[in-house]
């Protein structure tokens, strides 16, 4: 192998045999010509520099204070989650509840001279359980409505 | 021809002779077979929910997230940003990490699809701030190591200019140590296109290397 084919596998080759540790012609050329040997030790050496160059960078973020953040974002998250629980079957509640309201206001009018009398508020029974993703709600005065509000 | 010692443009043959790869290296693939073999009780635990084991387990990985993080970002800010990212999705889907891959391995896919994710979102793309490095942490105890920091700078610039794909495999092979075979595992490439990316990562930035020393590149030329 001569000096130029050396050079130009030195570009490609791999640490080991740049290292002189392969038993290949670029080792064997390594092993007599010093000139090369320096072509291959500056590759070496400035290779570690670029290694040690993103090795030692440290990150602006102390660990700790990392590790305070993901604690803050957890209890966030779980508080958005625990939020959301409520809400879900609540906004359902309520949606139902306005329905039936229309509807009961749609039945017999009463008489004009009559003093006005409210309608019975519509009361519901939410069957709610803790860790359960399913909302049940019935009411007694359409004891024939049963909503399952699965959330 | 005896080797000459005196000045050659930047550099010399004789400092060239005397870099020593070994000498000085930071991170190596050894370290990284350990930090596996230390988080190996760690793991568990922290899966079952232990909030003191996954703290330790942040803190073992944490400068290894980051060094990969810093490998893939614009700068080192966008790297502390993937670092935060990562500890999150870590606690979100440590419970999915089943053994079958050594997990450092798992964790670097974490940190790419992480990373991925940040950039998509941002669409920053800005060169990688290795010049925010500080040069101490470059540099070593001897006098000489100063020059050689001051000519790594153009390798420096080399590797940033490269392409994100033979940067990844340049990184993870030829500095760091992986094999090409775990390369392809961790980044999802075939071994033949790991090798072509190295191929031409190793081409670019030894070339730029070797022009620190003019009378060695003469008979490349």
């Amino acid at each position: 192998m001569t000096c130029a084919e050396a050079r130009d596998a030195l570009l490609e080759a791999d640490l080991a045999e740049i290292r002189g540790e392969a038993d290949t012609p670029l080792g064997d050329h390594l092993t007599t010509c010093e000139r090369c040997q320096a072509a291959a030790a500056a590759i070496l050496g400035q290779q570690g520099a670029l290694a040690r160059a993103l090795d030692h960078s440290r990150p602006r973020t102390p660990v700790e204070t990392a590790l305070e953040r993901v604690r803050g974002r957890l209890r966030a998250r779980a508080s958005r989650r625990r939020a959301l629980r409520w809400a879900a079957p609540l906004a359902a509640a309520a949606g139902i509840a306005g329905v039936a309201v229309l509807r009961n206001g749609g039945g017999p009018s009463a008489a004009p001279d009559s003093p006005a009398v409210p309608d019975a508020p519509v009361a519901f029974d939410l069957g709610l359980a803790p860790d359960r993703n399913v909302a049940v709600f019935e009411s007694a005065a359409r004891p024939n409505v049963v909503v399952v509000w699965f959330y | 021809m005896p080797l000459q010692s005196g000045k050659i443009g930047k550099r010399t043959v004789g400092e060239a002779r005397h870099m020593n790869w070994r000498q000085g290296r930071g991170v190596t693939l050894t370290e990284i077979r350990q930090l596996d073999d230390s988080l190996a009780n760690l793991i568990p635990r922290a899966q079952r929910g232990d909030p003191e084991a996954f703290d330790e387990l942040v803190r073992r990985c944490y400068h290894q997230i980051y060094r990969w993080a810093l490998s893939h970002a614009g700068d080192q800010d966008e790297a502390d940003d993937i670092t935060q990212a990562v500890l999150i999705k870590l606690h979100r889907r440590l419970g999915s990490y089943r053994g079958g891959a050594r997990f450092t391995t798992w964790l670097f896919r974490v940190t790419r699809n992480a990373s991925l994710e940040l950039q998509r979102r941002g669409s920053r793309h800005r060169h990688l701030g290795l010049d925010e490095v500080p040069l101490e942490a470059i540099q070593g105890d001897e006098p000489e190591q100063v020059d050689r920091s001051a000519a790594t700078a153009a390798v420096r610039q080399a590797f940033q200019a490269l392409p994100k794909g033979q940067r990844h495999v340049f990184d993870l092979v030829d500095l760091q140590g992986f094999t090409p075979k775990e390369v392809g595992e961790m980044l999802g490439m075939k071994s033949v296109t790991v090798r072509a990316h190295l191929s031409k990562a190793r081409r670019a930035i030894r070339r730029r290397m070797l022009h620190q020393y003019p009378e060695l590149v003469e008979e490349l030329s």
